[in-house]
């Protein structure tokens, strides 16, 4: 009997958790119906097993308060230890440290300087650069810039020639400045752009942000602001400065450019010093036509064509020229 | 797993902590239920459900889910309780250095914290189950797995789950035999 009630056991257990086949099913009821008592023993365990329940068991407890709790231990997104993290970083940066010790100990001062020279130089492409202080340059074609860092005075030096946009790390311990032909730029702020080619007259200088100082050994200059431009005249060794933003400056780097009201002769120049094109124009009367166009990042043929369309100007295109012909404007 | 739990989840893998408040409110209770049923310890149970959730939610990127997002939960559950009470001897002498320097040290107090009576002493008998039987029993009922599913986590046969569920049943019984045909008196109906 004893066995059979271990069985009887495990064949309830099976109905009850919904394991049972047709036949154990069978004999459990056949069971049941055999007594009372075997009626009751059931009725037991069928109570202790639907109790015994994650839905009837509910342990008096407080989520909302709970999640109060939980909620302030939550770290958000950084996942890694700090600990860890720091602990890496400390032996990455003693590595580092020991290896420039023993760097320092074998290099002689002529190596030194060395490495802290970089030379870009661009010919028909335009080129972006992190200096070695971690400042940037975006580069204009046809331009050179030399990068020293004269570690005994303290002074970051760019000798350019050409056209650049900086964008300075400032640090007032160690000054940027920048020689460009005869005039220096001395940069107070951080992001401005400086236009010196030798075949030029002029030095032109636009600040975006910040401030700079753009002067010469004997002239004290200029102290030009956000949004101003000056420009120094090489023939007359003379600085004026222009309040109006040119908003084609930029144009190299960006490829945008914004013309309102505009004549055809300086659209053109823009374009051709942009995209270093040959884009002529034939007629003289069509020099002034005046238009007011925005072009972002588009390709020069794209732009020649919206040019002519709207100006009703013909366009003829022999190789790499481009030349614009009309009989006038109407503006 | 359904929508809505699907939802949650991916939720809970973007890191929204919204999704994971919502599973938490969810499931905290049963959770903490069912931890009870291993710790006997509403305290311990309730640090261990929540401790499993702030793990969930640093693992969340390397979690995969491959049954149901609800017996994740469980199995996670599950897992601490399990953890906790192998590190009991180790708990225990805590206990005995508590005592030595004077701190008052809490005793697991059964009454009040379950709704019903009937609750309570079910509870006390899962506890009275050998250590395998008991586990056995739990994940039928509190993680509701299937059989086979049972043997597949524990490495045993189908056949030895069925055994600890029968011994599980008839060893409650004997437990709560005092208890029960007055229980039935008032069920009788209930259950037919």
């Amino acid at each position: 009997m004893a066995h059979e009630t271990e069985d009887i056991d495990n064949l309830i257990g099976n109905v009850l958790a919904g394991e049972a086949t047709a036949d154990e099913k069978e004999s459990v009821a056949q069971w049941i119906n055999q007594s009372d008592h075997n009626r009751a023993y059931f009725e037991h365990l069928q109570l202790i097993f639907d109790k015994a329940s994650s839905k009837n068991i509910q342990l008096q407890v407080d989520a909302d308060a709970a999640w109060q709790k939980v909620k302030i231990q939550l770290r958000q997104p950084t996942p890694k230890e700090p600990t860890n993290y720091w602990t890496v970083l400390k032996i990455a940066a003693g590595i580092v440290w020991l290896g420039f010790l023993v760097f320092m100990f074998f290099q002689n001062r002529v190596l030194e300087e060395q490495n802290q020279r970089l030379v870009i130089k661009t010919d028909k492409q335009t080129e972006q650069d992190t200096l070695l202080d971690g400042s940037t340059a975006f580069i204009n074609k046809k331009s050179k810039l030399v990068f020293t860092y004269d570690a005994k005075k303290n002074v970051r030096k760019v000798t350019l020639n050409g056209e650049a946009f900086f964008t300075v790390k400032h640090d007032i311990k160690k000054p940027f400045i920048i020689e460009a032909e005869e005039v220096l730029i001395k940069d107070i702020g951080t992001e401005f752009n400086v236009k010196a080619y030798p075949e030029d007259s002029i030095v032109v200088v636009n600040v975006s942000s910040g401030e700079v100082q753009f002067y010469t050994a004997n002239n004290p200059g200029l102290h030009l602001k956000a949004g101003e431009k000056g420009i120094y005249d090489k023939a007359l060794k003379a600085f004026s400065k222009i309040l109006k933003r040119d908003t084609n400056v930029l144009a190299y780097k960006t490829k945008t450019f914004t013309f309102k009201n505009s004549d055809l002769e300086s659209i053109v120049t823009s374009l051709n010093d942009a995209y270093d094109a040959k884009i002529s124009i034939a007629n003289e009367v069509i020099r002034k036509c005046r238009l007011t166009v925005n072009f972002n990042n588009d390709r020069l043929e794209t732009i020649v064509d919206v040019i002519a369309e709207t100006l009703h100007l013909s366009v003829t295109k022999t190789g790499d020229e481009v030349i614009f012909s009309g009989a006038g404007c109407n503006n | 797993m359904d929508l809505l739990d699907q939802n949650l989840w991916l939720g809970l893998k973007k890191g929204n902590q919204t999704a994971l408040e919502m599973i938490f409110k969810t499931h905290y209770k049963p959770l903490c239920s069912y931890a009870y049923s291993f710790l006997n310890d509403k305290d311990e149970a309730e640090e261990v459900v929540q401790s499993s959730f702030i793990s969930l939610w640093e693992k969340r990127d390397t979690i995969s889910i491959q049954t149901s997002f609800k017996s994740y939960l469980y199995r996670m559950v599950r897992n601490a309780c399990l953890n906790t009470i192998k590190h009991e001897k180790v708990k225990k002498l805590y206990a005995d250095q508590e005592k030595l320097t004077g701190e008052p040290i809490h005793e697991a107090v059964s009454e009040g914290l379950l709704t019903t009576e009937l609750e309570t002493r079910i509870l006390n008998a899962i506890q009275v189950l050998p250590e395998q039987c008991r586990l056995v029993f739990q994940l039928s009922r509190f993680e509701e797995l299937k059989y086979q599913e049972i043997a597949d986590q524990l490495s045993i046969s189908v056949k030895t789950v069925e055994n600890h569920i029968g011994k599980a049943l008839k060893i409650m019984r004997e437990e709560l035999k005092d208890y029960l045909p007055l229980f039935i008196l008032f069920l009788g109906n209930f259950i037919d």
